[in-house]
C-alpha cells in the first residue's frame, strides 16, 4: 500500500510514511483495548454462569384461584429486590458477575399444561416465600429439569422425526410505552372481567398428542430508574404543540394547541409504566411436533397471534423478531443456503431454550458464538415492568377454564392449628431433656 | 425538586475504571513531555543554531522513536498475548452451535417423552386392581382397558394404521417381531366386546393380562 510513497525525493510523502508507521502501534493499542476487555469479561462471565446452580420449580395450582394477576405482580416485585450486579473491579473482572435471571415457563406436553420456574438455587426459599405470601394455595415443588427429555440438537430431531418452530417476541416500539396489562383487562365492572392468560391455556391445551408447545420468559431485574434514559422523550411528549395563527387583521401570532385526551392518557400511561420495577425480558416461543402431524400455522399464526391481545395501537404491542424466527425463504438476504440457515436458527433456538440463555452482554461473546449461517447479533432484550410481566405469566384465575388442561391440587391447604404439642409424649420429652 | 439519581446501566464503566483510564492518559502525557525534554537535551546541541521550528521535528521524531514507539509495541504484544490466552480459555465455554451435529445418546434410542410412561404405569395399576376384584364384569372391563392402553401406546410410538390390528401389523414389520401372543389376547378382547354372553375364565383373563404386561415391557413403557 505504501509503495507509492517510497519516492525519496518527496519529503512530504516520506514524512507521512514515517508518521503513519510511528503512530500505528498507538492507534492499534487504543482500538484493541476494548476488544480485549470485552473478551476478558465474556470469559469471566461464562465461568460465573457455569458456576451457578439452578433450582427447577413447578407451580401446582389449586382448583380455584380467586386472586387476579395482581398477586403475581407482587411476586415479581419481591423477586426484583433480589437484584445483583457487578459493582466493583473484582466483581467485574475476576468474578465476572452477571445479573442473575429468572425463567418462567408455560409448557404444554401434548395438551397437558405445566407452569415452571427456574431460579438461582440460593434464592429458592425467597422466591417460594414470595409465592406463598400471595398465593397460599399454590404448591411449589422442586422437580428435575424437564428439558432433559427434549431432543438436544437438530440431529436428534431428525432421528426422532420431529420438526421445530420457534421465535422470540419483542416490543414493536420503545420500552417506555406500555402494553395492555391485566388492569386494562379488568377495567369495566365485574361481569366483563377477563383473564388474558386463558387464551394461552386454551391454545396450549389444544396441542395434539406428541406436540410440545412452550412460552419461555427469561427475566433479569433491571436497576431502579430504568426509565430515566427516556426522560427527554417524555419531556418532549409533554410540550404542547404550537401553531401559527393568522388573525383576520393580518398579523401572525403563535397559539398553543392543547393535548387531546388520548395524548394525555399516553403520557400518564408512560409515566406509570416507568414507575414500576423493570425486568430485561426475553420471550421465546417453541413448538416441537412429529413431522406427520406438523402444522406450521399453529405456532406461526395462532401462537404468535395470541400476543396481539396485549397490543394497543397507540401504545405498544408485540412483534416477532424476524432475524431469529426459524423460517427462511430464498427471498431473504443472502438468498442461498436456505436449508442450512434454517437449521442453524433451529439449533440456536433449541440450545438457547434448553439453557434458558439471555442476551450476551459483550460484543466478543456475540462474535464468538456466531455461526457463518446465523450470526448471533440479533437478540434484542426488551424491558417490561412487573405489571406487564404479571399479565404475561400468572397462575390462571377462576375466570379461566383450567379443568381439562392442567393437573390441579385437589386438596385445600390449611395451616396447623395453634397450640399443638411439639413433642410426642412425656417419655420423648424426658429423653430429649436428659440426653447429653 | 429533589435531584434524580443518574441512570446506571449494567454495562456502564465503573468509577474505578474511569479513574484508571484517566490516570493512564495522564501518565502517558507526562511520559511524552518527559521524552520531549530528554530529546531536547540530547538532540538540541547537535542541531546548531537553527530556528525553533526546524529543531522541533527532529526532537519529536527522536523522542517518539526512543520512548513512545517501543512502549506501545510492548503494550501491543502484551495485549495480543492476553487476547490469545483468553481466547483459548473461553473457546470451550462459549455457546457455539453446529448446523450438522451428531445425534446425542438421547436421539439414538428413539423413544417418546417419559411423560407417557408414568401415566401408562398408573393406568396399568388401576387395571390390575380392577381385575383383582374377581368379579366377572370387572375382569372383562380390565381386559378391554388393557387392550386400549396397548393401543394408545402403539399410537403414541408412531405405528400407523386405522385400527389396532393394522397397528400391530405395522409393529411386526415384515415378521421380524413376534405378535402371535398379543394377537391371541386381542382376539379374547374382541370376543368380550362382541359377544355379550361370553364368560371369560379366570385363567384366560390372567394369561391375557400377563401378555399385555409383557408387551408393554417390550414397548419400554414399563
Amino acid at each position: 500500500m505504501l509503495d507509492f510513497l517510497s519516492g525519496t525525493d518527496n519529503i512530504i510523502l516520506t514524512g507521512l510514511k514515517s508518521f503513519l508507521i510511528g503512530i500505528a502501534p498507538v492507534v492499534f493499542f487504543f482500538i484493541f483495548v476494548p476488544f480485549v476487555r470485552s473478551l476478558w469479561i465474556y470469559w469471566r462471565q461464562r465461568t460465573f454462569e457455569h458456576s451457578l446452580e439452578w433450582a427447577y420449580l413447578e407451580l401446582k395450582i389449586p382448583r380455584v384461584i380467586e386472586k387476579n394477576a395482581r398477586g403475581m405482580d407482587q411476586v415479581f416485585k419481591s423477586i426484583h429486590t433480589l437484584i445483583n450486579k457487578a459493582g466493583d473491579l473484582g466483581e467485574r473482572y475476576l468474578l465476572g458477575e452477571v445479573t442473575v435471571w429468572y425463567t418462567f415457563e408455560l409448557v404444554s406436553f401434548s395438551g397437558d399444561i405445566h407452569l415452571y420456574m427456574r431460579v438461582f438455587k440460593p434464592q429458592k426459599r425467597m422466591v417460594e416465600a414470595a409465592i406463598f405470601a400471595f398465593y397460599p394455595d399454590i404448591e411449589v415443588i422442586e422437580i428435575e429439569d424437564y428439558t432433559k427429555d427434549l431432543p438436544n440438537n437438530v440431529a436428534d430431531m431428525d432421528a426422532m422425526g420431529l420438526d421445530i418452530w420457534g421465535t422470540e417476541m419483542i416490543l414493536a416500539k420503545d420500552d417506555v410505552l406500555p402494553i395492555k396489562t391485566y388492569i386494562d383487562f379488568e377495567k369495566s365492572g365485574d361481569e366483563s372481567k377477563l383473564d388474558p392468560i386463558s387464551v394461552f391455556i386454551e391454545a396450549l391445551g389444544k396441542a395434539h398428542s406428541g406436540e410440545f408447545v412452550s412460552l419461555q420468559f427469561n427475566c433479569a431485574p433491571e436497576l431502579p430508574g430504568w426509565g430515566d434514559k427516556y426522560g427527554d422523550l417524555i419531556k418532549k411528549m409533554k410540550i404542547p404543540g404550537v401553531e401559527e395563527f393568522k388573525s383576520p387583521s393580518g398579523d401572525v401570532r403563535p397559539i398553543t394547541i392543547g393535548k387531546t385526551k388520548q395524548e394525555n392518557d399516553i403520557i400518564q400511561a408512560v409515566e406509570k409504566n416507568i414507575a414500576e420495577p423493570g425486568f430485561k425480558t426475553l420471550i421465546r416461543l417453541l413448538y416441537i411436533a412429529p413431522k406427520d402431524i406438523w402444522e406450521e400455522d399453529f405456532p406461526r399464526r395462532v401462537l404468535r397471534g395470541l400476543f396481539n391481545q396485549y397490543g394497543q395501537g397507540d401504545m405498544n404491542s408485540f412483534v416477532d423478531l424476524e432475524r431469529v424466527t426459524t423460517r427462511v425463504t430464498n427471498w431473504n438476504f443472502p438468498f442461498i443456503f436456505r436449508k442450512s440457515r434454517v437449521r442453524a436458527r433451529q439449533q440456536r433456538l433449541l440450545q438457547m431454550y434448553i439453557e434458558r440463555d439471555i442476551e450476551i452482554e459483550m460484543f466478543m461473546g456475540k462474535l464468538l458464538t456466531s455461526h457463518v449461517f446465523h450470526w448471533n447479533f440479533h437478540a434484542r432484550e426488551i424491558i417490561l415492568n412487573s405489571t406487564a410481566l404479571a399479565t404475561l405469566f400468572h397462575p390462571p384465575t377462576d375466570l379461566t377454564l383450567t379443568g381439562p388442561h392442567i393437573q390441579r391440587m385437589e386438596s385445600k391447604k390449611m395451616g396447623a392449628p395453634a397450640g399443638l404439642p411439639i413433642y410426642a409424649d412425656e417419655k420423648v420429652l424426658d429423653r430429649f431433656i436428659n440426653e447429653k | 425538586m429533589p435531584k434524580k439519581r443518574r441512570f446506571k446501566s449494567h454495562g456502564e464503566l465503573l468509577l474505578p475504571e474511569r479513574l484508571i483510564i484517566k490516570a493512564f492518559i495522564f501518565l502517558l502525557v507526562i511520559y511524552f513531555i518527559f521524552s520531549l525534554y530528554v530529546g531536547y537535551v540530547r538532540i538540541s546541541p547537535t542541531l546548531g543554531s537553527s530556528s525553533v521550528f526546524s529543531r522541533l521535528l527532529p526532537i519529536l521524531s527522536y523522542s517518539w522513536y526512543t520512548f513512545i514507539f517501543p512502549l506501545f509495541i510492548s503494550l501491543d504484544i502484551v495485549l495480543i498475548l492476553i487476547f490469545i490466552t483468553v481466547l483459548i480459555l473461553v473457546w470451550p465455554l462459549r455457546q457455539s452451535i453446529k448446523v450438522y451435529p451428531k445425534p446425542t445418546k438421547y436421539g439414538k434410542n428413539i423413544k417418546m417423552k417419559h411423560e407417557h410412561d408414568s401415566k401408562a404405569l398408573t393406568t396399568w395399576k388401576g387395571i390390575v386392581t380392577k381385575a383383582n376384584t374377581g368379579v366377572q364384569t370387572n375382569i372383562k372391563s380390565a381386559i378391554i382397558d388393557a387392550d386400549s392402553l396397548v393401543d394408545r401406546v402403539l399410537k403414541a410410538q408412531g405405528f400407523s394404521g386405522d385400527n389396532m390390528g393394522e397397528r400391530l401389523k405395522s409393529y411386526s414389520g415384515n415378521g421380524s417381531r413376534r405378535v402371535d401372543l398379543i394377537w391371541k389376547a386381542h382376539k379374547l378382547r374382541n370376543e368380550i366386546v362382541h359377544n355379550p354372553e361370553f364368560e371369560v375364565t379366570r385363567a384366560d383373563a390372567m394369561g391375557a393380562l400377563a401378555t399385555y404386561r409383557e408387551f408393554l415391557k417390550t414397548l419400554k413403557v414399563m
